[in-house]
């Protein structure tokens, strides 16, 4: 895939106006003399604080097969060199950094970018995991490291994506390999200059409806509030098949807690209708989290009245452990009025954690935005959003209270983004109206 | 019997109770924008599909959409920052790629916002452009 020209580029918009970050045939800082951006690869990661990474081939005068791709992102202002093929391998003793494969870099909100690379040389491996600031990453984990769970680790899936950042950390999937074979595990890496790692859960280990059978294949999705969520199988004596996945969410050194399962109703859809396999690769189950507690879940359901065109739906689990349904495929919509029409597909984004820079469809009010298409060919941009989801609860603690009006107070008479401050009433400023809805709305916010 | 029927009028209640409590979990639709909806912006013409829908914090929305514009036939919108209600144009297919010698947008792939809504990031291919 390196010799392929992808004739894209970069770009922002600030205050209004479009930016050109990189182009086709310009300048590769930090590359040598000459050297310029043969292709820009069009899955970028882009974070709060308006940075963006890209994964480049180059070309020029010393560029070859062995030093042509690179990880680029944005860096005191520039678009500089994050870490080039050819490059030493950081604390590798005599290897160097062999080819990013599929893998696309990942930028957290406090600018560390993460990747996957194959190594040459002394350590020669065909996959490894990093993460850290431009010139000072660390290794999390590669091939054939120990692992803290005994064994080694295993050859790392090329998927683009393999890891989910937070600030807090990082989460990432991968095998330990012993003399009796391989087992799958979910890992957390700490952050900082340690990046210590430590497993969450592991194939064979106990978890929360009996021992970790599969793993799933899904990447896992870490947040800033601590949580890394993922998917897995169970077995245990009496334990059904048909209720033995489940999508699970786990901090770090407490136990894994299930936050949907297969078999549970699925709330939004007729009665005797649930949870398909969750942990099935081809059952299309997806998860996304926000900072605030909430995760996004699209899942795959069976029974009474579903087929293939109505057997999707999407809820979110708020911070209490409670299901809200979004919505499904297969049902009849009708938007103020207009004509009933059947919806065909519902597409959110579904990202790689919420400070990955990798776009989600949820955002810290536990709205979520989306793309519908009906069998009509029509299709529609909406936004759910939870009636029950009070508004007045400004810090989004689940209740509007004394710390909600010293907020509000604090930002009396300011303006600012829809939402923010203490707008309360969304018209985007904070005033008596504004106290007005929080008082109405005080006390808890869910029962 | 008597038994029996108060077992069902309380389960019944007690379904009826669980339906009132969940009815205010479901969430509600916002529209944005839909198919035949006039595309603001200099594009011209109306909105047929929509990718790419992100948002962020403040309910702002981004998304690629194709149009039966006359101009060109994709491009990115976002809400405005102070009022979700208005969509605004950003860009569009056969605009001027700032800084390129020249070069003109494509289709566009791929659009987000993020936390920080006065920026947008988006991901466009070039090609040369062709005076009609």
């Amino acid at each position: 895939m390196g010799d392929e020209v992808i004739n894209s580029g970069i770009f922002r918009m600030v205050n209004g106006s479009i930016e050109t970050i990189a182009i086709p045939g310009g300048p590769a800082n930090g590359a040598g003399p000459g050297v310029t951006f043969k292709s820009l690869l069009n899955l970028i990661a882009f974070n709060d604080d308006n940075l963006t990474a890209t994964r480049v081939q180059l070309m020029g005068p010393g560029i070859n097969v062995s030093n042509d791709s690179g990880l680029y992102l944005t860096w005191f202002g520039g678009f500089q060199l994050g870490i080039r093929e050819g490059n030493a391998a950081p604390g590798v003793p005599g290897t160097s950094c062999d080819g990013f494969g599929f893998t696309m870099p990942l930028l957290g909100s406090d600018g560390q970018i993460a990747f996957d690379v194959s190594l040459k040389g002394a350590t020669d491996v065909s996959s490894s995991r990093w993460r850290g600031w431009p010139g000072a990453v660390t290794s999390l984990a590669k091939e054939g490291d120990p692992t803290p769970e005994g064994g080694v680790f295993g050859g790392l899936t090329p998927y683009f994506w393999t890891m989910s950042l937070s600030d807090s950390g990082a989460a990432f999937r991968s095998p330990i390999e012993t003399v009796t074979g391989a087992k799958q595990a979910i890992w957390h890496a700490s952050g900082g200059a340690a990046n210590t790692v430590s497993s969450l859960a592991v194939e064979g280990d106990l978890g929360p409806l009996g021992f970790y059978e599969t793993i799933g294949s899904q990447v896992p999705n870490t947040s800033g509030d601590g949580r890394t969520i993922f998917t897995a199988r169970f077995a245990a004596f009496g334990l059904p098949d048909a209720e033995d996945s489940a999508i699970l969410s786990v901090a770090s050194g407490e136990a894994a807690a299930v936050l949907l399962c297969e078999g549970d109703w699925a709330y939004g859809f007729g009665a005797g209708v649930e949870i398909d396999d969750v942990a099935s690769f081809d059952n299309y189950a997806a998860f996304a989290t926000n900072d605030t507690g909430w995760t996004l879940i699209r899942a795959q359901v069976r029974g009474p009245g579903i087929n293939k065109t109505n057997t999707i739906g999407f809820w979110t689990i708020d911070p209490d452990g409670d299901i809200h349904y979004v919505g499904r495929t297969g049902v009849f919509l009708s938007f103020d009025g207009e004509p009933v029409r059947l919806v065909e597909t519902i597409s959110p984004q579904f990202g790689v954690g919420p400070q990955s820079g990798r776009r989600s469809s949820i955002n810290n009010r536990g709205d979520v935005a989306l793309a519908i298409r009906f069998t009509n060919g029509d299709a529609a941009v909406v936004v759910a959003q939870l009636p029950s989801a009070r508004p007045g609860d400004i810090n989004l603690d689940g209740a509007v209270d004394a710390k909600d009006l010293a907020m509000l107070l604090g930002a009396w008479g300011t303006n600012g983004p829809v939402g923010t401050g203490g707008d309360v009433d969304l018209d985007g400023d904070t005033d008596g109206q504004d106290l007005g809805a929080l008082l109405g709305a005080w006390g808890p916010c869910r029962n | 019997m008597t038994t029996r029927l108060s077992l069902i009028v309380l389960v019944s209640l007690t379904l009826t109770v669980a339906s009132l409590a969940a009815a205010a979990d479901v969430y509600d639709f916002r529209v944005v924008a839909e198919t035949g909806d006039a595309a603001p912006g200099s594009l011209g013409g109306s909105f047929l599909n929509f990718s790419g829908v992100s948002l962020n914090a403040s309910g702002q929305v981004a998304f690629r959409a194709d149009t039966t514009g006359a101009i060109a036939e994709s491009g990115l919108w976002m809400t405005k920052f102070s009022n979700p209600q208005v969509i605004q144009f950003i860009i569009g297919q056969d605009y001027p790629v700032p800084n390129s010698g020249g070069q003109h947008f494509g289709e566009f792939l791929s659009s987000t916002t993020h936390r920080i809504s006065t920026m947008l990031e988006t991901l466009a291919s070039l090609r040369p452009w062709v005076t009609r």
